[in-house]
């Protein structure tokens, strides 16, 4: 057991996962540039002290390397895109997360402009896999300076001033978490179908309405082109559903969402056990890095990315666009996160209400089925460069009755009249439209009312026979597909029992 | 009986530790050290007087003016190819567990191992760190600069004290000492030697009664079971029996020996072998109102004092 220096005295709060990596090779001087060398980040579970156990092993795994060499390490500088970084706190060892925003243009604590290249070296920033190519250069590699004042500054504390504005740009991102692959494309009103993620140019505007105390920080280091002036600000808090306390920076979730993601995630567990996958806890618990995966299995590396992306650890909205620029490179689109349901529009939007928890578990577990789906779909995609995986095989694997569908899966989050945030959900056309009216006429299908109380199953939307469900969703895909050639490949598994 | 004979840490040569008066002072003394900011001193004692050991007892006890613990690494330097500084360095690493390649340079070697003394320091917030080498009579005067560059260093780049305690067998180190007094070494002999501290072995009544009285008192490590004297003489010690009772006889019987062999004190190692005898074997045994001093004798006997001190030493005064 190697006794490793944690880099330790260039630790400051609100690190990047990068800089923790960077600080570790620094302190043990750790060089070379075969790649081989893989560095695995332990970390406590508590928000800003996650980095304060550092990094503790340094693995070696070359069979693994030449065994997937597709996956080595220096192929992957392509796919990521260029960090941005201070070049002033390069040199004291530190970078934030938030230095990627694109909208953040200028360093919170030195005021200088955030660049893409190293004033040294003249090279990209280097992500944490690139940082044994970058030795020798002090500013964006782990060589230390040979003269004393600058290694002195490296090892400077920030001030409280400063701990306090990286302080809001960490919590933004937890508030990121909640919020940035919800559609809501009529906030911002200019037709995009994708999430808003902290990175954005648009976020701000969120941020600005979400928490009205930090306009002034956030103007402060936004570029004023990229940002709408000061007065344009002035909108009301979104919802008074989500930020209960303005002083409070966390948002609340709804009681039901823990127990139900832990029981999927168990669900999924079992059916993976029952298929000889195990998957040991330490690999559960640790973030997911594209290069840790031992043997690449689909199910394996799906179900850890999945139950990272639905937990909303840490590092899940990384981990999410990680894989998203992937996915992007492949020319698919990306798992999303499930939508918060925070109201619901009929089918006319002439009404909205608020859906009871049955209704909103219901479509949490769609919604979680559905992005495991997507993520196995690509990961055996992006395995064996194939999209021509049978649904059959997963159904297999689950062992249970999720069918896909292309007709329900439209979430849209929008801002109501009183300025509160409300999901709009939207299948077009609506379930009860779809069902011949014999059907509804016979009795074989009782719809979900959010009204009904005396709901008792688990999964419930609808009441009825599964094969009776199962042809009327066919069916309805069938009328779509031959009249929406257009639509995307995503598709959505509606559960029923 | 037989699990006591087994687990009984009495039986551990490693964990089995005893305090002595000069324990304390020793302890007293490094923190003496730290307090004022002294960058070094010499211990002398004479073999198996218990330094090694006395070093490792202390050295999780060091606190600064503030109260926080100050981090003490104890290295005992090797005297198997280990010549040249690099070489120490290597050995260093090897024995704190640090992580080292084949060919890393001194300018590594230095900033790992300071990384490393800073980072304990940090851990604990403390501005001091002292650096314990033992069997320093081995090493070379070339390679005493090894530690005036680490103090350099951890005092310019991290503004930390480093104290570096060298511990050594009297005769040996003075010949050490002789050459870096010869007025060309007068930075190291400033640095590192200026200060002196003794340290003994028992030398007195006092000091085996206060010795003795741990076996009474303390169960070591483990602190929930029956002390020493209550786990091997159960009956006796309820009967009111103390070791401590004995400390005038073993005092006696040691004195006798220490007249024909010219020894001016009594090793730690000897004296816990023998005490250790007489608690876990003879003594329960024989039964304790059967004791005399010659029972302690054979004790004193068995624990090879006399065969490995058998040549009479010098004073070293």
């Amino acid at each position: 057991m190697i006794n490793w220096n944690t880099g330790s005295l260039f630790m400051r709060k609100y690190e990047s996962d990068d800089n923790a990596v960077r600080r570790f090779l620094m302190a043990n001087k750790i060089k070379g540039t075969q790649g081989y060398t893989r560095i695995r980040l332990e970390k406590s579970d508590s928000g800003t002290k996650k980095m304060a156990r550092a990094i503790i092993q340094v693995y070696q795994g070359e069979k693994y390397w030449k065994d997937n060499p597709w996956l080595f390490l220096k192929n992957w500088s392509i796919i990521f895109p260029s960090r941005r970084h201070c070049p002033e706190c390069a040199k004291e060892c530190f970078h934030s997360h938030a230095y990627n925003y694109q909208w953040l243009e200028r360093c919170p604590i030195h005021n200088v402009d955030l660049v893409k290249y190293c004033p040294e070296c003249e090279k990209p920033w280097p992500h944490d896999f690139e940082l044994l190519q970058r030795g020798k250069c002090w500013i964006c590699g782990t060589h230390r300076p040979s003269s004393r004042k600058l290694r002195t500054q490296q090892l400077r504390e920030h001030k409280e001033s400063e701990i306090r504005m990286l302080e809001v740009l960490w919590h933004l991102k937890s508030f990121d978490k909640h919020l940035c692959h919800v559609l809501y494309h009529d906030f911002i009103n200019n037709g995009l179908d994708t999430g808003v993620l902290v990175e954005d140019y648009s976020y701000p505007l969120l941020a600005f309405t979400a928490y009205p105390k930090i306009r002034d920080l956030l103007i402060s280091v936004t570029s004023k082109e990229q940002c709408l002036p000061k007065e344009e600000y002035c909108i009301k808090p979104i919802s008074s559903q989500i930020i209960e306390n303005e002083n409070h920076l966390a948002l609340p979730t709804a009681h039901y969402i823990q127990p139900t993601v832990q029981q999927l995630v168990d669900e999924l567990e079992c059916a993976l056990n029952s298929k000889g996958i195990c998957i040991p806890k330490e690999q559960m618990d640790h973030p997911i890095y594209i290069d840790l995966a031992e043997d690449y299995c689909p199910f394996r590396m799906s179900f850890l990315i999945w139950r990272s992306i639905l937990l909303q650890k840490e590092d899940s909205v990384c981990v999410a666009q990680s894989w998203s620029r992937i996915f992007t490179l492949m020319g698919i689109e990306a798992p999303c996160f499930p939508p918060l349901v925070q109201a619901i529009y009929d089918s006319n939007n002439s009404c909205f209400y608020s859906p009871d928890d049955k209704f909103c578990r219901w479509m949490l577990i769609n919604n979680a089925i559905t992005l495991y789906d997507y993520i196995f779909q690509h990961i055996q995609m992006f395995k064996y460069n194939s999209d021509n995986i049978p649904d059959a095989d997963i159904r297999k694997f689950f062992h249970c009755n999720y069918l896909s569908s292309r007709v329900f899966r439209k979430y849209r989050i929008t801002i109501g009249d009183n300025g509160s945030l409300v999901v709009i959900y939207s299948p077009l056309p609506t379930f009860s439209d779809i069902v011949d009216i014999q059907y509804k006429q016979s009795g074989a299908i009782t719809f979900y009312s959010h009204v009904q109380d005396n709901m008792v199953r688990r999964f419930q939307y609808c009441q009825a026979s599964n094969d009776l469900i199962t042809a009327i969703i066919r069916e309805a895909d069938h009328k779509l597909s031959t009249r929406e050639k257009s639509l995307s490949n995503m598709g959505n598994w509606c559960s029923y029992s | 009986m037989n699990n006591i004979y087994n687990d009984h840490p009495i039986f551990d040569p490693i964990l089995f530790r005893i305090w002595t008066p000069h324990i304390k002072v020793l302890q007293e003394s490094i923190t003496k050290l730290v307090w004022l900011g002294t960058t070094g001193a010499v211990v002398v004692g004479f073999s198996r007087a218990g330094k090694t050991s006395a070093f490792e007892m202390i050295k999780s006890n060091i606190l600064d003016r503030a109260g926080n613990k100050v981090p003490v690494v104890v290295y005992s330097v090797h005297r198997r190819d280990c010549k040249t500084i690099k070489q120490l360095y290597k050995h260093i690493f090897s024995k704190l567990k640090l992580d080292f390649k084949r060919n890393d340079d001194y300018e590594d070697f230095a900033d790992k191992l300071c990384m490393h003394l800073a980072e304990m320091a940090n851990n604990t917030n403390s501005k001091s760190v002292v650096f314990v080498v033992d069997e320093a009579q081995r090493l070379s005067i070339a390679q005493l600069d090894l530690f005036a560059e680490l103090c350099d260093v951890l005092a310019q780049e991290y503004s930390l004290l480093l104290t570096v305690i060298f511990v050594g067998n009297r005769e040996q180190l003075k010949r050490l000492l002789d050459k870096i007094t010869n007025g060309e070494n007068e930075h190291i002999e400033g640095r590192f030697f200026r200060r002196k501290i003794e340290f003994h072995g028992l030398e007195s009544l006092s000091d085996v009664e206060y010795c003795l009285e741990q076996y009474d008192k303390y169960s070591s490590p483990y602190s929930d079971n029956p002390c020493c004297t209550e786990c091997f003489l159960p009956e006796a010690y309820a009967d009111g029996f103390r070791m401590k009772s004995l400390s005038t006889s073993i005092w006696g019987v040691f004195n006798e020996y220490r007249k024909a062999l010219h020894i001016r004190e009594w090793g730690m190692e000897y004296f816990i072998i023998s005490t250790k005898l007489l608690l876990t074997d003879f003594l329960p045994q024989i039964g304790v109102d059967s004791y005399s001093d010659d029972v302690f004798k054979q004790c004193i006997e068995l624990s090879n004092l006399v065969s490995d001190l058998a040549k009479p030493v010098k004073s070293h005064d």
